[in-house]
């Protein structure tokens, strides 16, 4: 069966969509634009379709990920076009490609999310103090937070899950880069390294309202990174 | 304000989406160039709101025109109302985020009296005045309807004007003359507008009537006070349901709400005529849509919703003439997509359960009937035409066809009720346990047979309005008593607060003077009655103590057939004749027939609305 993969963003205006109301919504779409998916066998039928990652409630992105498996051949330029009139708005079909049965699933592949965050200060902070608090942060091994989970609060060590950290000034803003590890042997959350960085340093800046935008999701293999919509 | 919205409160407070908007089919006009500007106002949280049909009808209706808007709005959960008030952002409206202030006219839908609270909060978080006479012509219009509506003197000093009935074609009236009355030159008067409006038929203005009392504080007199109030306001019915305008591009709510699927409605009324229900008799005569039609509609709803679930809606779709053949065109055209049908409201019988079996494609998990009594003498009482044979029939069914549990909906505190009709429920519960056994075999470990009992709330325009609700002790008595007969592992039992029916009957029943309690309560913090972690009944005490009333008075007190109702001034079509012969019937035991199957029981809405009772699948019952 044919497969196919569709790259797409979160914009703004459905900020607020949890991963469930995202699924949701694009059974929804599909269903609209008429795509001939296929659906699993058993007692409750569902469309086969995965996502790539899980996007937090608030948080938009730049790409997205979405295999969908069909049921009949029907032209990528045709897929694209029916999605796009069937998507609410604020989420936007960017493009598509065929992948090979044996392309691993998405979830499987997709390792590394990088993120702009925007944080409030209290206070200006300058680049250099800025610079000095980040690198020292990075310099720790072991970054520890504590994580409410079904069994309780646990600890967690989330240093080895950032591979990426820096930010800059912008007026009374600062701007974070963020690159962590997104799989299942340790997600971590870019929400968690401001918190967690803003606790070590002390440093002036309102963790509690940022603004997170993902801009990047890729396959990270030590020697070679790439996209999944490039292959 | 949107900047404060989405970055300083949406991310603080639980399920931020109830206020995003932007949903797939929700309508954004330009505002400047709209001449007449709605807010539909839903007085509970965006989940039951958005599963309201009534909301996706008028939204629609209203879209539609040129010269109108129309955006919601909700009420806001109480972590959000906290951040609002802590930043002094007013109410919105989802689609555009403006101020509701700002609108032409702000119109809720009452659906239930718990809601009137958060009516009253949802005025203040708007920054508008909450009494109509404290509002001078800057303000918005405020208006209501709904099934509510048809006793609105407990929220006579806050609405400017009620409207009573259907709304489909009477928003257009409404906005017509609000529109008409923008354009006209110079000051632009309330008063005027208001003149204006109850001209509509339909539409009632309580500040152009009074009330006078005796000096037991019953109803002595309403009488209008203005020479161009009719005397009488009567309800808007719709004649044409069949080819009633009817939402094709609903809103597809990202989140998940009460009713997530298509709601397609077959048929409007039922004329089964229990005596304790207000929806039988308000939304008289029946009336349904044709096969066609709804075939049609079906097609473009999944077409421009993309769900996968269509549910035949109705106040009863068994009794829908053509159920059978829309039911088999329905799966046999979109089945193989993947969509399925459900049927939400079933009668306790045989045809129901093969109803339910054609189209439970998935786990088949419970079906609900409603025997309302335990025995057959107070089932013809209130005029429920179920049988225990029927009943047991279509449990029998269900169990046969596989489904492992039911539920079996009661009402407590009914006219006429003995120790005898509390043991009939006990009994029924037990019989039905006893099929489910022999049915299930080993098994029986899965079946669950779920009792509801609600309380009886005497409803305004039914034969039992003049009967009292029980006292709290009562009823709890009465739900103790239930709970120990029912302790049994394949039972669970479960019942309505007390409290809460009790408010409920005040206010289905009080007239204007309860008004002050409404607001004394609302001041008290009383918001989100319905929810249960929110209801504080000692605050609504304190309240009706704090005005000076006695909520017995119009809960707890027999309402003599003499007296003058709050309501009497409002014309359902149902004539007080004919419930008057209803009350009557119910003292003598007897039942009154359908008007569907048997010959026309001149209950006065067909002789008085002008309208008939339209059967697609069968003959046509004119009355007589
Ligand atoms: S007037 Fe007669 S036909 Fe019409 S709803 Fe009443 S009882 Fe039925």
């Amino acid at each position: 069966m044919p497969r196919v993969r569709v790259e797409f963003a979160k914009g703004d205006q459905v900020r607020f969509l949890s991963h469930l109301d995202l699924m949701k919504t694009f059974e929804r779409v599909i269903r609209r634009a008429e795509i001939p998916i296929a659906f699993s066998e058993g007692f409750n039928p569902h469309p086969k379709m995965n996502f790539a990652s899980a996007l937090a409630v608030g948080v938009t992105s730049d790409s997205e990920y979405m295999d969908m498996e069909l049921r009949e051949n029907i032209e990528l330029a045709d897929i694209i076009r029916r999605l796009t009139r069937a998507v609410p708005p604020g989420i936007e079909i960017k493009r598509g490609r065929f992948v090979a049965d044996n392309t691993p699933a998405l979830m499987a592949e997709v390792n590394r999310a990088s993120y702009i965050v925007l944080a409030e200060t209290q206070q200006s902070i300058d680049s250099e103090t800025l610079n000095d608090n980040v690198g020292r942060f990075m310099e720790n091994t072991e970054v520890l937070i504590i994580k409410r989970t079904k069994k309780g609060p646990r600890e967690k060590n989330i240093r080895p899950g950032i591979i990426h950290f820096d930010g800059r000034p912008v007026g009374k803003d600062i701007e974070f880069n963020v690159t962590t590890v997104v799989s299942n042997e340790g997600n971590v959350r870019p929400e968690e390294v401001i918190r967690a960085f803003v606790t070590k340093s002390g440093l002036p800046i309102d963790y509690e309202t940022i603004m997170i935008r993902r801009t990047r999701l890729f396959v990270d293999k030590g020697s070679k990174r790439y996209s999944p919509i490039d292959g | 304000m949107r900047q404060v919205i989405e970055n300083k409160i949406l991310p603080k407070v639980i399920k931020p989406i109830r206020y995003q908007g932007n949903e797939f089919n929700s309508v954004h006009k330009n505002w400047d160039q709209i001449p007449v500007r709605v807010a539909f106002g839903f007085p509970d949280v965006y989940e039951v709101g958005m599963s309201h049909l009534g909301l996706r009808i008028l939204y629609h209706t209203v879209n539609k025109r040129e010269d109108a808007l129309m955006e919601r709005v909700f009420a806001p959960w109480v972590d959000f109302e906290e951040k609002m008030r802590e930043y002094k952002v007013p109410l919105f409206s989802l689609e555009s985020y403006k101020p509701i202030a700002e609108f032409d006219v702000f119109a809720f839908t009452l659906q239930y009296e718990m809601s009137f609270t958060n009516l009253l909060n949802m005025l203040d978080l708007s920054g508008i005045p909450i009494k109509s006479s404290e509002r001078d012509d800057k303000w918005p219009l405020v208006i209501a309807g709904g099934p509510t509506a048809y006793n609105p003197e407990p929220l006579a000093p806050f609405i400017d004007a009620f409207l009573i009935g259907e709304g489909e074609e009477a928003i257009h009236e409404i906005i017509d003359v609000i529109k008409q009355w923008k354009l006209t030159e110079g000051v632009k008067s309330k008063d005027e507008l208001l003149k204006r409006l109850c001209k509509v038929t339909g539409v009632y203005v309580p500040k152009f009537y009074d009330v006078e009392y005796h000096s037991d504080g019953i109803i002595k007199e309403v009488i209008s006070n203005v020479s161009f109030a009719p005397k009488k306001v009567v309800r808007r019915v719709i004649k044409d349901f069949d080819n009633v305008d009817f939402p094709d591009k609903p809103i597809v709510p990202y989140t998940e709400v009460v009713h997530d699927r298509i709601m397609l409605e077959v048929l409007r009324g039922c004329s089964r005529g229990c005596r304790f229900c207000q929806a039988g008799m308000i939304y008289r005569p029946v009336r349904e849509k044709s096969p066609e039609s709804l075939l049609k509609q079906a097609e473009e709803l999944i077409k421009n919703t993309g769900y996968d679930e269509i549910s035949l809606t109705s106040l009863s779709t068994s009794d829908y003439s053509c159920v059978q053949g829309v039911l088999e065109s329905l799966m046999d055209k979109h089945g193989s997509s993947g969509v399925g049908v459900s049927l939400p409201s079933l009668r306790a019988d045989n045809f129901s359960v093969e109803l339910a079996k054609q189209v439970q494609r998935v786990r088949k998990t419970s079906l609900t009937f409603a025997p309302e009594a335990g025995t057959q003498r107070l089932r013809d009482i209130i005029n429920k035409g179920v049988t225990e044979e029927n009943l047991m029939e279509a449990v029998t069914a269900a169990f046969k066809a596989g489904w492992s549990s039911v539920k079996l909906y009661f009402m407590i505190g009914l006219p006429g009720e003995t120790q005898e009709d509390l043991d009939g429920i006990a009994d029924l519960a037990y019989k039905v346990v006893d099929v489910g056994r022999e049915i299930m075999g080993d098994r029986v470990g899965r079946m669950k047979v779920t009792v509801s009992a609600s309380s009886f709330v005497p409803k305004a325009h039914t034969p039992f309005q003049w009967f009292p609700q029980d006292t709290i002790e009562a009823l709890k008595e009465k739900q103790q008593y239930l709970a120990r007969r029912l302790k049994h592992r394949r039972i669970v039992f479960n019942w309505h607060d007390a409290k809460l029916s009790f408010i409920e009957a005040v206010f289905a029943r009080g007239g204007r003077k309860v008004a002050d309690a409404l607001l004394r309560a609302w001041q008290l913090g009383c918001k989100f009655d319905s929810w249960s972690d929110q209801f504080k009944f000692d605050n609504w005490m304190e309240a009706f103590a704090d005005v000076g009333l006695d909520p017995s008075f119009y809960a707890n007190r027999p309402f003599s057939i003499e007296e003058v109702l709050p309501w009497d001034h409002l014309d359902a079509g149902v004539t007080r004749e004919f419930l008057i012969s209803e009350y009557s019937e119910a003292a003598k035991e007897q039942t009154t027939a359908d008007c569907r199957f048997e010959k026309c029981t001149v209950c006065g809405v067909c002789q008085n609305l002008n309208v008939q009772t339209d059967i697609k699948g069968g003959k046509l019952h004119a009355p007589s």
